[in-house]
């Protein structure tokens, strides 16, 4: 470590010191709700914004740890989009855990200290940097998914995702011993010229192979999905948007990183892998999100089906080929366009279970499609927000999620025209058709809130006024969904898709 | 490896296997049997079993046993630490302790707020 290292801590710093802060001061006997603890997690989001608009635009990158982290373009994005997500999460939280009665300080602490984790993840560019922010991610998360403790389902959700996470990092360790036996280093950049030995190949393609089940596992990728949706529908709400899209962003961006190194070779036949992966995770997605009855499950479900659309980006990803001849992924359209998803996803999704969780009602109730019969009309700003939300999850246009679609396939398309091969065309058309069945559950929500009569019980939904936090996240995510979705463009004003995009691509800039 | 290594290896092994079970069969063929009643009775720590094991325990038991890992942990960091003191580049190797230990520190601080050290 040199005193150089310590500014790639920057952004990591805030959440820290807020987490330590929190355990000092709300460490007490007496447990009452303490309104200075959000604040202080707010505070470290905040910091960790303020690093990242410091830090911005970037010359270069900065190897940190010797080599453990990389403080670079991608590693700001994700910090900005993590702690974008935590800070939502928090907000949301103060309110739901008020009602729930268990507004406890370890609760702050725990999203702190994941979003740590996730931030660590996004910069790391060594196995055990890597597996470092996995795992305070996932414990943090685990605890998290339980914090309910007195419903069952709060602590199922707790335990089906410790079991099936615990065994998930052991295959993803599994998968880096072998790695570290064929390459001899726990680098990500030895990947790519180790895969040239003949000798050290078969190691290093089983070892992709257990990396690579550690991964899916996490965003949620068919064939490793089963766990997610009893998972996300246990969890405390806030929670739950947190973990489909904190988790998403961290995994995706190590995914980006490792890829970039693999991609170097083409002979690997990874790109195969993932096709179907891509395919079958949508269509397992979105089949199965048709049938749910309760609209928080189905959120999960899309969330699977979102993991499926980015990976469709992970397939195509290419890049040019530099001077030494090393590939650069800098310029890549289809690993910006996992960013702008991400980004998309995120403000759509915190926002949805931002209403969510204000409708929530005790034990997890109150969730179900026949429970928003009637509130468009009840709330009028409720149900035109959450509309709006599950029209940019659907993709519709002058929505962020059309943008971030519209990108993905986009990116597809360009990889697979003027090529012989039309396996990636086909993938994007197949992704279209999977959103196409997409917008029977989305606008199924759009029904309840508008097309059907108020249910008899209305007066008693909910609390009679949606608190700050949880007003201020639904606002934002909100005007977010519709900024990025050709919003800002529309009325000129600044940082619309253009900038967004540009802004993406410079992460990318210094990607290796 | 050399195959002489492997093969004295073989014959130790076979003589950790062998020793043990001649002893039980001497003891067996030569041994004086006077069997009593408390002979045959189930031995734990003197006492006599007052509960079945498998039951649910106090929460507290598992804090313990989590604290100490913590804390134990902690010390195998400090070994490695203390050996390569000497060759260290001295103010940043020593700060970068301290700030482990201070956020240890932090975690048994709030431990003993949160009262998890007390029984009662």
């Amino acid at each position: 470590m040199t005193w150089e290292d310590t500014k790639s801590l920057m952004p990591l710093l805030g959440p820290f010191l807020a987490a330590l802060a929190i355990l000092v001061v709300g460490g007490r006997k007496e447990r009452g709700p303490n309104p200075l603890l959000p604040l202080l997690a707010l505070a470290g989001f905040g910091w960790t914004l303020v690093g990242v608009g410091c830090l911005w635009p970037l010359e270069g990158a900065h190897d940190a740890f010797a080599g453990g982290l990389r403080l670079d373009g991608l590693g700001l994005v994700v910090a900005l989009l993590v702690s974008l997500g935590g800070a939502a999460c928090t907000l949301l939280s103060v309110d739901y855990l008020k009602r729930r009665g268990r507004n406890l300080p370890e609760f702050y602490v725990l999203v702190l200290f994941s979003a740590l984790g996730m931030m660590v993840m996004g910069m790391s560019t060594n196995w055990l940097s890597l597996l470092l922010g996995l795992e305070t991610m996932s414990l943090a998360l685990y605890v998290l998914c339980g914090f309910l403790r007195d419903e069952t389902r709060s602590v199922e959700s707790s335990i089906k995702y410790f079991l099936t996470g615990s065994f998930a990092s052991g295959l993803f360790l599994f998968g880096m011993g072998l790695l570290y036996g064929g390459t001899g280093s726990f680098e990500f950049r030895d990947l790519g010229g180790a895969m040239l030995d003949a000798q050290s190949q078969p190691l290093i393609v089983v070892g992709v192979g257990f990396l690579l089940a550690g991964f899916l596992f996490k965003i949620g990728a068919a064939p490793l999905h089963m766990w997610l949706p009893d998972v996300y529908e246990g969890a405390p709400t806030p929670i739950t948007g947190f973990m489909a899209t904190g988790v998403k962003v961290a995994a995706f961006a190590a995914v980006i990183r490792v890829l970039s190194e693999i991609y170097q070779h083409e002979h690997v036949g990874l790109r195969d892998v993932l096709w179907w992966i891509a395919l079958i995770t949508m269509i397992v997605g979105n089949v199965a999100a048709l049938a749910q009855t309760s609209v928080k499950r189905m959120l999960a479900y899309s969330s699977i089906a979102h993991a499926g659309y980015l990976t469709i980006a992970l397939v195509v990803m290419r890049g040019a080929v530099g001077e030494n001849g090393a590939i650069d992924f800098s310029g890549s359209l289809a690993a910006r366009a996992i960013l702008y998803y991400l980004l998309a996803y995120l403000v759509a999704n915190m926002g949805a279970f931002g209403v969510l969780s204000y409708l929530e009602k005790q034990g997890g109730k109150g969730l179900a499609y026949e429970d928003l019969a009637g509130l468009g009309f009840k709330h009028r700003f409720l149900g035109l927000v959450l509309s709006v939300f599950a029209l940019s999850l659907a993709g519709i246009p002058g929505t962020a999620g059309f943008v971030g679609k519209f990108l993905v396939f986009g990116s597809a398309v360009d990889a697979g025209v003027g090529t012989a091969d039309s396996s990636f065309v086909l993938l994007a058309v197949l992704g279209i058709l999977n959103s196409l069945v997409g917008l029977y559950y989305y606008l199924r929500v759009l029904i309840q809130l508008y097309a059907k009569p108020l249910a008899e019980d209305a007066s008693t939904r909910g609390a009679p006024l949606v608190g700050m936090g949880t007003g201020l996240v639904i606002v934002a995510s909100f005007i977010g969904t519709l900024w990025w979705g050709f919003g800002a463009d529309f009325l000129n004003l600044g940082f619309g898709v253009e900038p967004a995009m540009r802004m993406m691509q410079g992460a990318l800039a210094t990607l290796r | 490896m050399e195959p002489s290594v492997l093969v004295s290896l073989l014959i130790v092994l076979g003589l950790a296997a062998a020793i043990p079970v001649v002893m039980v069969i001497l003891g067996r063929a030569f041994g004086p049997k006077r069997p009593t009643e408390v002979k045959y009775s189930v031995y734990e720590c003197g006492l006599e079993p007052p509960v079945d094991a498998r039951r649910r325990f106090t929460v507290k038991f598992y804090e313990v046993a989590v604290l100490f890992v913590v804390f134990d942990v902690e010390v195998a960091f400090l070994f490695p630490w203390a050996l390569l003191f000497k060759k260290s580049s001295g103010f940043l190797f020593f700060g970068e302790m301290i700030v482990f230990l201070g956020i240890l520190g932090v975690g048994l601080f709030y431990v003993i707020k949160r009262g998890a050290l007390e029984w009662e």
